[in-house]
């Protein structure tokens, strides 16, 4: 018990830290890192929303993306096609993604493994090509853009806040949701679905509601973004983004909870930087996930959370 | 009575795994029931706690007719039920293992927002007790030993507060010491909780000493029902069951 309240503390005590950092970061920092750290906050939080699915309920989505588009595309047309206001077209965005992540849901969490995987990637690739062909509702690969933002929020480090302020109250949603009752359930459907069968629960509705929370908060990661880059695509909602979020969070690693946060940033820093240098920075990603499966099947936070245990015992 | 099954039948393909079986379990009634490999114990537990549908039959719990439900229904009815293979939760700790069949048996498990650690605490103490594991709390259930991987699942079992436990091989894979601590345990706890109780077992030492009514299975029939006496006197059952031992 001490020296579990002591290892809280020092947790605690790196939060702060962390938190401060990006908190007083803006006043110094050029605006390209502005931006791309807000875009990081942005992938991070599609990202744990993601693990919520593959970490805790231990299904692997190959459609998230799909969710993350419709936030996207929601708040676009909210704005160019409805004419409402910005904050309107924000909320509506993870509520309509929620809609949608209810349907697919319905039908996908009833599966396991390969099963799930392959149904949610049809899904997604549905939403997909809906939105890629029905021009005269989405535009098609035109994409929606210019999208009209408020004046207040045009400058990148009254975005970078913004941004910063809703991550935060996210991941405080998503901390709750993880250690509530409804967060065991999970851990333990994952674990022996037929004991919690036996315990008298439908795993299914368990595994439903889940897979609604993770898409509202992948609807919200999607209106960002949209915000950021004033424009939305059908791209945002093709199985490859799906597969790099994936990623994102094996690499980070799933079991730990800011794993898929230390995932999206290492990605999204590598295709910046590395793509400076070769057009191949795919490559260098490939060797990456090739020593990483071997050496540290945990993921990166997994490895280090399993070094510091061990130094303890 | 707690549990009346009639004319239960199950089939997989041309092998009749459970064959027009009829039970009846009294309140606090414990039955054992015993039978070689492959007589269809397992499947009759399946079918009992809707594991897989019955092709026909029917079964009544508490008055009840449970057989077109699903498996998580029948449980809340108030029936219990451990597996032959130990079936615990390997990387959750004795203590939230317990924690947790005690939240889904007060149907805790749609609450998002309060924090889990400190729900129930008192209870599951209570229940760790009962079945000896209050030492072993924080450790995974996936590192205990055989004997208290089965306490646990007895554990979780009781968490979900039956009126109808039913224990497939209980003491499977125990040293014998094991087996008779586990027996007293099994059988101070379903008096204390008042509980019904079927249970399949192989080890002739365990069911003769323990039950006090024993119902035999072979090739998905019942064969006899009655006391451990009337079951060694029995000629069918000396014949196709016994006998295979001398």
């Amino acid at each position: 018990m001490q020296k579990a309240k002591r290892r809280l503390t020092t947790t605690n005590i790196w939060l702060l830290i962390a938190v401060a950092f990006f908190a007083i970061m803006p006043i110094w920092a050029p605006v390209m890192w502005k931006h791309l750290i807000t875009e990081i906050f942005i992938i991070a939080l599609f990202a744990m929303s993601l693990n919520m699915i593959l970490g805790r309920g231990g299904l692997p989505s190959f459609g998230h993306a799909c969710f993350y588009c419709i936030g996207g595309y929601t708040t676009a047309m909210f704005m160019m096609k409805l004419h409402l206001p910005f904050g309107i077209a924000m909320i509506a965005a993870p509520v309509v993604a929620a809609i949608f992540s209810a349907v697919i849901g319905y039908f996908s969490v009833r599966l396991t493994g390969i099963h799930f995987a392959i149904l949610t990637l049809g899904f997604g690739q549905l939403v997909w090509a809906i939105i890629h062909k029905w021009y005269s509702f989405t535009k098609g690969d035109d994409g929606i853009t210019g999208i009209p933002v408020p004046a207040a929020l045009q400058g990148i480090t009254a975005y970078y806040y913004l941004v910063f302020a809703i991550l935060i109250i996210c991941l405080i949603l998503i901390w709750m949701v993880q250690n509530s009752p409804f967060g065991t359930t999970l851990v333990a459907i994952r674990e022996n679905r037929d004991r919690v069968t036996f315990s008298g629960l439908k795993v299914w509705h368990h595994l439903w509601l889940n897979f609604i929370i993770a898409g509202f908060f992948a609807g919200i990661a999607g209106s960002l973004l949209v915000i950021l880059q004033r424009a939305v695509f059908p791209e945002f909602g093709y199985w490859t983004i799906s597969a790099g979020v994936l990623l994102m969070c094996i690499l980070g690693g799933v079991g730990v909870f800011i794993g898929p946060i230390v995932g999206a940033a290492i990605i999204t820093l590598l295709e910046h930087y590395i793509s400076v240098y070769t057009f191949y920075w795919q490559m260098v990603l490939g060797c990456l996930i090739i020593i990483l499966v071997i050496f540290m099947p945990g993921g990166i936070c997994g490895f280090i959370q399993d070094r510091i245990k061990g130094r303890k015992a | 009575m707690v549990l009346k099954v009639s004319g239960l039948t199950k089939s997989f393909g041309a092998l009749m795994a459970v064959d027009n079986v009829n039970l009846e379990v009294d309140e606090e009634e414990q039955v054992a029931i015993i039978g070689p490999n492959g007589a269809g114990k397992t499947t009759f537990f399946n079918l009992l706690t809707g594991y897989f549908p019955a092709d026909s039959g029917k079964v009544l719990f508490k008055g009840e007719d449970i057989s077109k439900l699903s498996s998580d229904q029948i449980i809340r009815r108030g029936m219990g039920r451990s597996f032959q293979i130990v079936n615990i939760y390997p990387d959750i700790s004795v203590f939230e293992s317990i924690q947790m069949t005690l939240l889904a048996g007060k149907r805790r498990t749609y609450n998002i927002f309060s924090p889990a650690k400190n729900i129930y605490r008192e209870d599951t103490e209570r229940i760790l007790e009962a079945v000896g594991l209050t030492e072993l709390a924080d450790v995974p259930g996936g590192s205990l030993s055989h004997g208290d991987k089965k306490r646990l699942e007895m554990g979780m079992v009781l968490a979900i507060k039956p009126k109808l436990i039913l224990l497939d091989e209980p003491t499977a894979g125990m040293a014998p010491e094991e087996t008779v601590a586990t027996m007293a345990l099994v059988k101070e706890l379903a008096e204390k909780e008042h509980l019904s109780m079927i249970f399949t077992e192989h080890d002739m030492s365990v069911i003769f000493e323990w039950a006090k009514r024993i119902a035999v299975m072979y090739q998905g029939r019942i064969i006899a029902d009655g006391t451990p006496e009337e079951i060694r006197e029995n000629p069918e059952v000396r014949r196709v069951y016994l006998g295979e031992k001398k």
